[in-house]
C-alpha cells in the first residue's frame, strides 16, 4: 500500500545567506492511511514551518512532498489551491473561523469554495456535526461559541470535504484542558471510526499522547520515533515524558 | 504630559493619521478656494454687467459654503470615526491600565487639535494656490482680461478657520461620546469581534425596507406632482427623501441578505455567502455614511446636469430673447391708464436721428376685460395654487398686424384670422403646458363682448421684444386690429428698433439712458403726473447677461457637483480600505482553505461594487425624479436639452467615481495581499 503523504528529504530555509535559518532540515517520513500521527517538539522546532510546508501554504527550499502520490512541490498556484481544497483539511491553533458567517456557514464554506451542489452541502454539513456533537451550536457565530465548540467547528469545516489528509496544528493550543479533552476525544474517534488521517503538531506531551505515533523534531530535524502500539494512553503519555527528558535540555518550552 | 502623549501618538499612527489628514487638508483647501471666488474678480476685468452677476452669485456661494461645511463636516467626522476605530485597542489598554476615561479623552481632543492645527495649515496654503489656479480658470470662463497678481482672501481664509475650528469642536465631544458609549470588552476586543447587526431581527429589517420604499416612492409621486413649486416645499420633500434613504440603507443589507437567502442554490454558490455576510456586516456598521455618500451623489448629479445644461440652454435661448437691437418697453398701472397714442411718437420725441434707425415697430398690448381668472381650473391643476394677485391680471391682447410684423422678425409665416377668431400664445416656455391645456379643452373665449373662437392648436414661442426677461407675453390673445374697441387701455408697449449698421448699439444705448428719463418727465407732466415704469435693454446687453449668468451658473454647478462626486468617492475609498486591513484575517482563511485568487478577486470586486454603486443606483434614480423637476426650472431659463447634459454627467461621474471605485479594488488587492 502507498502512504498517503510521502515526505522525501526536505528542507525548508528563511533568511539570506548571512542570516540563515534551517527551520526544516532534511526531513523524511511517511504516513499510511489512517493512521493518527503526532508531531512533537519545543517551540521555535520548526513544526510549523514542517506543517505549512505540507498543506501547501510555504513551499520547501528543497525535497519531495507526495500526497496521495502526486508530488505537490510541483504544483503551480491554481493547481495548489485545488489539490489544497479537495485534499486537505486544516485545523488551526487560533481556530481560523470566520467571525461574519454562523457555525453552519462556517462549515459549508469549505464546500461552497469546491463548488459543491447546495443540496449536497446541507447533507454533509449536518453528517459531521452530528459526529462533532455540535448540532446546536450551528446557527450560532464565532462570538457566542467557547474555544471549545470553536474548535470542533472548525475541526467540522477540517472534515467536512472528507479530505485524505487532516492538518492540525496545535489545535488544543488555545483551549483549556477540558475542552482539550473533548477535541482529542473526538479526533481519536474519527480516527477509530472513520479513519480519518490526521497529522497533529503539538509541543504538549498529554495531546500528543492521543495520537498513534510521533515523531520528534528538534531544530528541524527529526531525532525520534515513538510507536504507541498496545500501550493505554496513560503508559504512552509516561513514554513521551521520558523521551523529553532524555533529549531535553530545554524542557521549559515543553511545558 | 498628556500634549507630549498625543504628539507621541500622532506620530507613531502617522500611517492611520494621513487619510484623515489628507480629508481634512483637502477639505479646507477646497472650501478656502471655493470662498475666495469674491477675491479673484478684483484681479478681472469684468463689465458692469458681469459685475452685477458675480455680485448675486457671491450670495448664492455663501449661502452654498453652509451647506458645504456641513458637508465636509460630515466628511471629516467620518475620517475621524475611522481613525478611532484602528485604536480601538490601544485605547482599550489605556483604560485596562487604569487611566481615567476623562483623561483618555483629553489625549483624544489634543491629538484631534495638534492634526487639525497642521491641515488648517497645509490645506491653506495649497488652498491659496488652488484658488489662484480658479481665478485663471474664472477669467477664461468670462472671457474676461486677467491683470495677473497673487490673491488672497481674508473673508475666506477667516470663514474657513471659523467653520473648521467648529467642525473641530464637533469631533472633539463626539469622540468623548464615542468614547464613554464603549464599554472596555469592546475596546480590548475590537478587531476581533465584528459589529452586531444594527437590525436583529429580519422581519423589523423586511418592513423597514418595505416602509423606505413606500417613503421614497410618496416622496417622488409628491415632488413630481408639485413640479416646479417642489422647490418651495422642499422643507417637507428633502427630510422625506433623506429618511427614505437613510431607511433603505439601514435595511438594504439585512433584506438582500435573507432575500439572496431564500435561494439555496445562489446563496451556497461560491463566496456569496460570504461576500453578502461582508457587505452585511459593513452596511450595518456604515448605512449612515452610505446614505449621506448617496445624498452628495445626488447632489453631485444634479448640479453637473443642471450646469452642463444650462449653458447650453441659455445659449440656445439667446436667438429667442433678442429679435431686435433695441427694446423700449413699458409696464401701464391700471390706476393710471395710458393708450396707444401717447407713444406714438417716440423716436421724434426723443429727438432720434432718422438715419439711424433702420426699422422701428411696435407691439401694443391691450387691458382686455377678462382676467386670468377665467381659466382657474386648469391653472390649478397644473401649476398649484398662484398668489391671488396673479388672477387680478388681465388676458394680454395684441393686435394681427403687429404681432405678423414680429413674426416675420422671427422668419415666420404670417397668420391669419377671421373675424370671429383668435390666437392664443405666450411667450413663457414654462406656461406652455398650460395654454397647450386651455387651447385643447377651450373652444371660445369672450372678449369686449363678442365670443371668438380659438383658431390655433400650436404656436411657436415668441418674444414681444428684446427682453433678459424669461418671457413677454403670459397669456396673450391675438385678435383682428378692429376688434379691439377705440380708447382701450394699453396693458404694455414695446418700442423695438434696429439700428443702421453703422451705428454702435452701445452708444446708441448710452445716448438713449439720458434721453429717456427726460422724455418720461415731459411724459408724465403731460399725461397723467405719474412717471412710466419702464425698462430698456439692448441685445448685446441681454448676450452679455446671459453670457455671464449661463457661465456663472454653469461653474457653480460643475464646482459644486465635483466637490460633492469626490466626497462622495473619497468616503466610499476610505471605509472600504479601512475594512481592507480589517477583512485581510478573513481573506487569509479564505486562502488558507484554498479559495482561488480568481474567486477570491471576483468576490471583492462584487464586494466593492456593491458598496460603490448601490448609492450610485438610488441616488441616480433620485436624480432622475430630482432633474424632472430641476428641469421645470430650467425650462424657465429656455428650451433645455437633457439628453446632452446627461451624457456629460454620465461621463464625469464614470471617469471620477470608475476612477476610485479602481483605485479602490487595486488598494485592496495590495492591502490583503500584503503580509
Ligand atoms: N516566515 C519566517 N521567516 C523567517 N523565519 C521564520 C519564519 N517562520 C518561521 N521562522 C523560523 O523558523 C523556525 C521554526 O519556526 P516554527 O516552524 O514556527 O516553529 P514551531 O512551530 O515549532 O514553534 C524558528 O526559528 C522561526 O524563527
Ligand atoms: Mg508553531
Amino acid at each position: 500500500m502507498t502512504p498517503i503523504l510521502d515526505v522525501v528529504d526536505i528542507e525548508k530555509y528563511y533568511g539570506n545567506k548571512g542570516n540563515l535559518t534551517k527551520a526544516v532540515n532534511h526531513v523524511s517520513f511517511q504516513v499510511e492511511k489512517g493512521e493518527f500521527i503526532g508531531i512533537m517538539g519545543p517551540s521555535g522546532s520548526g513544526k510549523t514551518t514542517l506543517l505549512n510546508c505540507i498543506s501547501t501554504i510555504d513551499s520547501v527550499t528543497s525535497g519531495h512532498i507526495s500526497i496521495n502520490n502526486k508530488d505537490i512541490t510541483a504544483l503551480r498556484k491554481n493547481a495548489l489551491s485545488k489539490f489544497r481544497r479537495e485534499e486537505l483539511g486544516f485545523i488551526f491553533q487560533d481556530f481560523n473561523l470566520l467571525d461574519t458567517l454562523t457555525a453552519y456557514e462556517n462549515i459549508a464554506l469549505a464546500l461552497t469554495i469546491q463548488k459543491r451542489k447546495p443540496s449536497e452541502i446541507k447533507k454533509q454539513v449536518m453528517s459531521v456535526a452530528q459526529k462533532l456533537d455540535i448540532v446546536d451550536v450551528l446557527q450560532k457565530y464565532p462570538y457566542q461559541m467557547s474555544g471549545g465548540q470553536k474548535q470542533r467547528v472548525a475541526s467540522a469545516r477540517a472534515l467536512v470535504s472528507e479530505p485524505s489528509l487532516i492538518l492540525a496544528d496545535e489545535p488544543t493550543g488555545a483551549l483549556d484542558s477540558k475542552s482539550s479533552r473533548a477535541l482529542l476525544d473526538s479526533f481519536e474517534r474519527l480516527n477509530a471510526e472513520y479513519e480519518a488521517t490526521i497529522l497533529m503538531v503539538t509541543h504538549d506531551a498529554f495531546t500528543a499522547s492521543y495520537a498513534k505515533r510521533i515523531l520528534f523534531i528538534k531544530d528541524g530535524r527529526i531525532f525520534n520515533e515513538l510507536i504507541r502500539g498496545n500501550d493505554s494512553r496513560k503508559a504512552f503519555f509516561n513514554r513521551i515524558i521520558e523521551v523529553e527528558t532524555l533529549l531535553g535540555g530545554d524542557s521549559s518550552n515543553v511545558l | 504630559m498628556y500634549f507630549k502623549l498625543a504628539i507621541q501618538n500622532v506620530k507613531k499612527s502617522f500611517k492611520d493619521y494621513m487619510i484623515y489628514f489628507l480629508t481634512l487638508a483637502f477639505s479646507i483647501c477646497l472650501f478656502y478656494s471655493f470662498n475666495s471666488f469674491q477675491a479673484q474678480q478684483a484681479v478681472m476685468e469684468l463689465s458692469q454687467g458681469q459685475a452685477d452677476i458675480i455680485d448675486s452669485v457671491m450670495l448664492i456661494m455663501k449661502i452654498l459654503s453652509v451647506f458645504v461645511a456641513i458637508v465636509l463636516g460630515f466628511l471629516v467626522i467620518y475620517a475621524n470615526n475611522f481613525l478611532i476605530k484602528r485604536r480601538k485597542k490601544e485605547l482599550g489598554l489605556y483604560t485596562l491600565l487604569g487611566m481615567p476615561k476623562n483623561h483618555i479623552s483629553r489625549i483624544l481632543v489634543y491629538e484631534t487639535f495638534i492634526v487639525g492645527l497642521v491641515s488648517l495649515i497645509v490645506g491653506l496654503l495649497s488652498g491659496f494656490f488652488l484658488s489662484q489656479l480658479l481665478t485663471v480658470i474664472t477669467a477664461n470662463l468670462f472671457e474676461a482680461n486677467l491683470n495677473y497678481s497673487f490673491i488672497f482672501s481674508l473673508d475666506a481664509m477667516l470663514l474657513t478657520i471659523i467653520a473648521f475650528a467648529l467642525i473641530f469642536l464637533v469631533i472633539m465631544i463626539f469622540n468623548t461620546l464615542i468614547l464613554n458609549r464603549y464599554k472596555l470588552i469592546d475596546l480590548i476586543h475590537a478587531g476581533q469581534k465584528n459589529e452586531t447587526l444594527k437590525i436583529k431581527n429580519i422581519y423589523i429589517s423586511i418592513l423597514l425596507f418595505i416602509v423606505s420604499l413606500l417613503i421614497l416612492g410618496y416622496t417622488y409621486h409628491y415632488a413630481l406632482s408639485l413640479g416646479i413649486n417642489a422647490l418651495v416645499h422642499l422643507n417637507i420633500i428633502a427630510p422625506l427623501g433623506i429618511l427614505g434613504t437613510v431607511l433603505f440603507f439601514m435595511s438594504l443589507a439585512g433584506f438582500l441578505l435573507r432575500f439572496v437567502q431564500s435561494s439555496k442554490s445562489l446563496y451556497y454558490r461560491k463566496l456569496n455567502m460570504f461576500v453578502l455576510r461582508q457587505v452585511n456586516a459593513s452596511i450595518n456598521s456604515n448605512f449612515l455614511s452610505m446614505s449621506i455618500v448617496c445624498i452628495m451623489l445626488l447632489f453631485s448629479i444634479g448640479a453637473l446636469a443642471t450646469g452642463s445644461n444650462l449653458n447650453r440652454t441659455i445659449n440656445n435661448t439667446l436667438l429667442y430673447a433678442t429679435p431686435y437691437d433695441y427694446t423700449y418697453s413699458a409696464y401701464i398701472d391700471p390706476e393710471h391708464p395710458m393708450y396707444a397714442e401717447d407713444f406714438t411718437h417716440m423716436s421724434e420725441q426723443l429727438k432720434l436721428n432718422p438715419k439711424d434707425i433702420k426699422e422701428e415697430a411696435f407691439v401694443h398690448e391691450y387691458c382686455s376685460d377678462i382676467t386670468t381668472k377665467t381659466y382657474q381650473k386648469q391653472i390649478e391643476a397644473l401649476l398649484g395654487e398662484p398668489d391671488s394677485s396673479f388672477y387680478e391680471q388681465s388676458i394680454e391682447v395684441i393686435p394681427l398686424s403687429e404681432f405678423n410684423k414680429l413674426r416675420k422678425q422671427y422668419d415666420l409665416e404670417p397668420i391669419r384670422l377671421k373675424n370671429d377668431e383668435c390666437y392664443f400664445f405666450t411667450s413663457i416656455e414654462m406656461l406652455k403646458e398650460l395654454i397647450d391645456e386651455i387651447i385643447a379643452k377651450e373652444k371660445e373665449l369672450t372678449l369686449y363682448g363678442k365670443p371668438l373662437r380659438i383658431s390655433n392648436t400650436d404656436y411657436e414661442l415668441i418674444n414681444l421684444g428684446t427682453s433678459s426677461n424669461t418671457g413677454t407675453a403670459a397669456l396673450a390673445v391675438v385678435v383682428n386690429d378692429d376688434a379691439i374697441p377705440k380708447g382701450t387701455p394699453l396693458y404694455s408697449v414695446y418700442w423695438n428698433v434696429t439700428l443702421a449698421d453703422s451705428v454702435d448699439i452701445q452708444g446708441f444705448d448710452d445716448y438713449m439712458s439720458t434721453k429717456i428719463n427726460a422724455y418720461q418727465y415731459h411724459q408724465a407732466q403731460e399725461v397723467n403726473n405719474q412717471p412710466v415704469s419702464y425698462s430698456s435693454v439692448t441685445s448685446e446687453h441681454v448676450k452679455e447677461n446671459s453670457k455671464g449668468l449661463a457661465v456663472i451658473m454653469t461653474y457653480i454647478g460643475i464646482y459644486l457637483g465635483l466637490i460633492f462626486l469626490m466626497a462622495s468617492a473619497v468616503i466610499l475609498a476610505l471605509q472600504q480600505l479601512s475594512q481592507a486591513s480589517d477583512n485581510k484575517q478573513r481573506y487569509l482563511i479564505l486562502n488558507k482553505l484554498g479559495a482561488e485568487k480568481r474567486m477570491v478577486n471576483q468576490s471583492i470586486l462584487f464586494q466593492l461594487s456593491i458598496y460603490f454603486f448601490m448609492p450610485l443606483l438610488l441616488a441616480v434614480v433620485h436624480s432622475i425624479v430630482g432633474i424632472q423637476v430641476v428641469n421645470s426650472i430650467v425650462v424657465a431659463f429656455g428650451r433645455s436639452d437633457l439628453f446632452i447634459a446627461s451624457l456629460f454627467t454620465g461621463g464625469i461621474i464614470l471617469l471620477i467615481y470608475g476612477a476610485y471605485f479602481f483605485i479602490t479594488y487595486i488598494g485592496y488587492k495590495s492591502i490583503l495581499s500584503k503580509r
